[in-house]
């Protein structure tokens, strides 16, 4: 299945040049790619827009996020910050990209998290070498891949613990079969628009769920 | 093979190696040349249009700013940021220099040096534009020929 499996990437950069040079090395790297303008509209795109709510939340899967560094209003860092307070999305591996070789800024990224500082220009050989990081890794996987929240959201009624869930990387939501109820407190979770739906029409929940 | 073709082909090559040895481009453009494949042929003549087509803008406002009564050296400072970048990536050199002298010239408050830094980043960027629109025309004539656009070895 991974080999079929197409790393999908999001590319941020202010910059009309610097977007088309990202872009087209992505797909050259057989990536699929979403490229946009500024940190605001990447936020809008995950749901993590505090303005817009989770309404305008797209469902968008990543597996990747490469940002510039030095963008206006919400600049790169701010990006990777936000990204790393998201439960839905701290797993994605975020990169940054800067035309500054600045020692200070570079650690201020790796601390917060990203995977790597590139600086600009990119190059063919640092996108090559970053997808083979995050395939060997293992830092992609299903349920990053279909978004779905964090198993550690869940509130499940009548468990005794959420030691039973796995504390890896989000998993998918889990119908328990013995129909107890459960809400999860990610809006954004596929689960939750289920529960209401089943809770509508006091069916018995399917032992087994094909999500989206 | 049609010599004519050959012979454009040639020239081509010839003149974006010039390019380098010139010190106008460096190998960042032999990289963004080697983007460019079957799948995507318009790939060079679109980023070298972006590049051409944004930066006249940005020269412009940076005269602009020059001018007023208090210079706001953190608003130059970004838009020569914004040149720098995209200089960078298409591997316009000789703009790219020029920017970091006028970073410099920024860092010192030093107006008459930033009047100087201008003039050299609007005369490597006109040069670069002459450079490149004479490269992309080699490029379509190359192809209404019927030819392929010959790219750098070993990229």
């Amino acid at each position: 299945m991974a080999e079929n499996f197409e790393i999908h990437v999001l590319a941020v950069d202010d910059s009309l040049v610097d977007r088309k040079v990202i872009e087209r090395l992505l797909k050259i790297s057989s990536c699929k790619v979403t490229v946009v303008e500024s940190g605001k509209r990447a936020l809008q795109l995950l749901g993590l827009d505090e303005e817009k709510g989770s309404i305008e939340y797209t469902g968008l899967k990543v597996h990747l996020i490469i940002t510039d560094y030095s963008m206006p209003e919400v600049t790169g860092f701010d990006l990777l910050k936000k990204i790393k307070e998201s439960s839905t999305f701290k797993e994605v591996p975020v990169v940054i990209m800067s035309s500054e070789n600045i020692v200070t800024r570079i650690d201020r990224c790796l601390e917060l998290g990203a995977k790597d500082y590139i600086v600009k220009p990119v190059k063919l050989s640092d996108v090559k070498r970053i997808k083979e990081f995050i395939m060997s890794t293992g830092d992609f996987d299903e349920a990053k891949e279909i978004g779905i929240c964090n198993p550690s959201s869940l509130q499940v009624k009548g468990l005794s613990s959420p030691k039973s869930f796995p504390s890896a990387a989000p998993s998918p939501c889990i119908i328990n079969p013995l129909r107890l109820s459960f809400s999860c407190s990610s809006p954004k979770c596929a689960c939750r628009s289920r529960h209401l739906r089943f809770r509508s029409r006091s069916l018995e929940y399917p032992s087994e769920l094909s999500l989206p | 093979m049609n010599s004519r073709v050959v012979e454009m082909q040639n020239k081509y090559a010839e003149y974006a190696i010039s390019l380098i040895a010139q010190g106008i481009m460096d190998d960042q453009f032999n990289r963004v040349q080697n983007m460019q494949d079957n799948s995507n042929p318009n790939f060079l003549s679109e980023i070298l249009s972006s590049y051409l087509g944004d930066m006249p803008k940005l020269i412009h406002s940076l005269a602009l700013d020059l001018q007023q009564q208090y210079v706001d050296f953190v608003k130059l400072d970004k838009t020569i940021h914004n040149i720098k970048g995209s200089s960078s990536s298409i591997g316009a050199i000789c703009v790219l220099n020029a920017c970091n002298a006028f970073v410099a010239c920024c860092k010192e408050q030093d107006i008459e040096g930033c009047f100087k830094c201008w003039e050299q980043t609007s005369n490597a960027f006109a040069l670069v534009k002459l450079k490149l629109e004479a490269l992309l025309i080699l490029e379509q004539q190359i192809r209404a020929a019927g030819g392929i656009v010959p790219k750098p070895v070993g990229y």
